[in-house]
């Protein structure tokens, strides 16, 4: 390796320096023991039918070229942007389609 | 945690229930009394994680059917061979004492719809879904049951019955049934026919396990009934005594209780699996061997 | 019969999920009437089963844009990109690229960003389980070959990096507790789940060039030293420590021979 102010030593005794500090983790078993942590936050395949008729996943909003009549009304109205912005970096109305 | 010793993988005469991740913690802390759990193959065909080790703990102390969801034994296009080889891959960690997958298809690739679609029943869908359970059967080294389906329509172009069609795929693959009792009063009540005479005709010297399940009422623009395989609720009355009248015919089979929407807290899913299992106890057949639900 | 079961099975294939369709031939309800109700469960299920599924794997995206726009976006996002095998919780790859190119949302930039660190999130739940054991293998390295050694990052871990603070709006919208970032400014998230639990961390960019110059395998005197040289304040003890202490380098994988001599007891 080149020396740009970087020796061997240098870099060996931070290495040892970092193995020291490191402290042991915890282990699998004692993970296990908590709460289910997270154990439903992913999609799950499953063998029931789950709309029937309702319309649940047949949405009459549709996306056609640009035009798309929702607006989001979730959290990301208020989300903090960076540079003090706060909700959509422009405003709502751009999302809505022209007449 | 894969150091436990596992109890044997033989699923007894008995009943079990569905796992759901939000009961996997209290399985472990409480270790009810259960014949079997069962699990869908595709939630644990990941390389690791949390799913692989509350199902390494809850195998250690129970036996396990693995139940596939994806693989479309009743599509026409080929059986997708990686799928085929994670089920495989699955299969052989947990050492499942049933293996069943399901009359039906869920993909015309490439797109994949997970939902489990109808097919209908003639000699050229026969030599397909033929085909395709020999070459899981092949592939898994065992003999795997197919479950009959909950179905809304009915195909113009059908030239056997259902239950014709069980029969001759038994006997060119050699396969055993899961025989689905809410799913043959969802269909036969969507279809106007008698889930009783269906039952009659069912090929039942070859069912390996029978499901029990809810379903929720609906019904078509016609004003006929129309009840969704929906799974989100407790069994049926008329389904309980379907069950009932078959378990006195061929006495107590692995049976499984399913609730897989709104699933409840413990204790009510619990409740349906003692339930089901006072009728094993009760049949005349009386072949439970062990584990019985208390 | 004219029609063959493979056309039917095509035909229903074609009206599952298409905006506009119709109840394919030879399909009918009771008493052989037709019955579009009937075969709306069908695409009903589908269509909400593929939403649900994406919901649940992308849950900070719908608590941003509300479930009903959400859902309606998934609508959009099955028929642009179905799944392509059956496993769900593997379905949304193309999720993030999917936002950041939807038109309607091109106000919230962010949103591509917060969807990959979701996306990696899930890697990491599901990925392959490894015991770290670096930190012991770093033990046994002679002082003098330490600038060779190379490490193999952890199978699950990953740096998401954004201009945006991603972490800070993926905590708030999976409603984790805890204090915010230091900055609101780009942010640069460690994803990785070293046992059971996926844990992520804001880290600075220093740390997170560091990481990605060893996980792609350069050895850790070059890596330092590139480090160095991009960012004047690189603290590499401290970056080190905390890599070991959050199980994001698995291993020692290659070290001249006498770790190797070693590590065999010779």
């Amino acid at each position: 390796m080149s020396n740009k102010g970087l020796s061997g030593a240098v870099l060996a005794s931070a290495v040892a320096a970092a193995v020291m500090s490191v402290n042991a983790p915890t282990t699998a078993q004692a993970q296990a023991k908590e709460k289910c942590y997270g154990v439903s936050l992913a999609g799950e395949n499953d063998c029931k039918a789950g709309a029937g008729t309702t319309c649940a996943g047949t949405s009459t909003v549709d996306y056609q070229g640009n035009a798309w009549t929702l607006v989001p009304e979730g959290t990301c109205e208020s989300m903090e942007l960076p540079d003090g912005r706060t909700g959509s970096l422009t405003p709502l109305d751009r999302d809505l389609p022209e007449a | 945690m894969v150091d436990q010793q596992r109890v044997n993988a033989a699923v007894p005469h008995a009943v079990g229930v569905s796992l759901k991740a939000d009961h996997y913690r209290h399985i472990l802390d409480v270790k009810p009394s259960l014949g079997f759990f069962e699990v869908h193959a595709e939630n644990y065909m990941g390389a690791g994680g949390p799913p692989h080790a509350y199902l390494e703990a809850i195998r250690a102390h129970y036996p396990l059917s693995l139940h596939g969801v994806g693989l479309s034994i009743g599509g026409p296009v080929p059986l997708n061979t990686k799928h085929l080889a994670r089920l495989k891959q699955v299969h052989d960690r947990y050492e499942p004492g049933l293996f069943s997958e399901h009359l039906a298809w869920s993909t015309h690739q490439p797109a994949y719809y997970n939902d489990l679609l109808p097919l209908p029943y003639t000699e050229s869908t026969l030599d397909q879904v033929a085909a395709h359970i020999d070459q899981v059967q092949q592939m898994l080294g065992r003999q795997m049951l197919l479950e009959n389906p909950s179905t809304y329509v009915i195909f113009e172009d059908s030239t056997l019955e259902e239950t014709e069609f069980l029969h001759r795929v038994v006997d060119r693959t050699g396969c055993g049934l899961l025989l689905d009792v809410n799913n043959v009063f969802v269909s036969a009540t969507n279809s106007g026919r008698s889930a009783d005479e269906y039952l009659a005709a069912f090929p039942v010297d070859h069912v390996g396990e029978i499901h029990l399940g809810g379903h929720a009422p609906d019904e078509d623009e016609h004003g006929h009934t129309l009840l969704i395989d929906a799974h989100d609720r407790a069994v049926a009355d008329p389904v309980w005594l379907l069950f009932q009248g078959l378990v006195e015919r061929i006495g107590a089979k692995p049976t499984l209780v399913e609730w897989d929407a709104d699933v409840p807290a413990w204790p009510v899913l619990h409740e349906q699996a003692v339930r089901a299992q006072q009728i094993l106890d009760n049949s005349a057949g009386q072949e439970v061997l062990h584990a019985k639900v208390r | 019969m004219q029609r063959s079961a493979e056309q039917v099975l095509r035909d229903f294939s074609a009206n599952l999920t298409a905006q506009k369709f119709e109840v394919p031939a030879g399909v009918m309800g009771r008493n052989g009437a037709v019955s579009t109700r009937r075969f709306e469960v069908y695409r009903n299920n589908v269509l909400s089963s593929l939403c649900d599924a994406l919901a649940a794997n992308f849950p900070a995206i719908q608590q941003l844009l509300g479930a009903a726009y959400f859902r309606a976006l998934g609508v959009e996002y099955v028929r642009h990109a179905p799944p392509t095998q059956p496993v769900l919780s593997e379905y949304g790859s193309d999720f993030p690229a999917f936002l950041r190119a939807f038109p309607p949302l091109q106000a919230y930039p962010y949103l591509g960003d917060v969807a990959a660190l979701e996306w990696a999130w899930l890697r990491a739940y599901h990925g392959a389980d490894q015991v770290c054991t670096a930190l012991e293998d770093l033990r046994v390295v002679e002082p003098e070959v330490i600038p060779l050694v190379r490490f193999q990052a952890h199978p699950t871990a990953q740096i998401i990096s954004s201009g945006y603070p991603v972490h800070d709006i993926f905590r708030k919208n999976r409603n984790i507790e805890g204090e915010g970032s230091r900055e609101s400014g780009p942010q640069h998230v460690l994803v990785v789940r070293p046992q059971l639990h996926v844990t992520t961390h804001d880290i600075p960019q220093d740390k997170a060039f560091f990481f990605n110059c060893l996980a792609s395998g350069a050895a850790l005197g070059e890596a330092a030293e590139a480090s160095l040289s991009q960012f004047k304040g690189f603290d590499l003890e401290q970056a080190l420590a905390f890599l070991l202490q959050v199980g994001a380098l698995a291993r020692v994988a290659s070290c001249p021979i006498e770790f190797n001599q070693r590590a065999t007891g010779r």
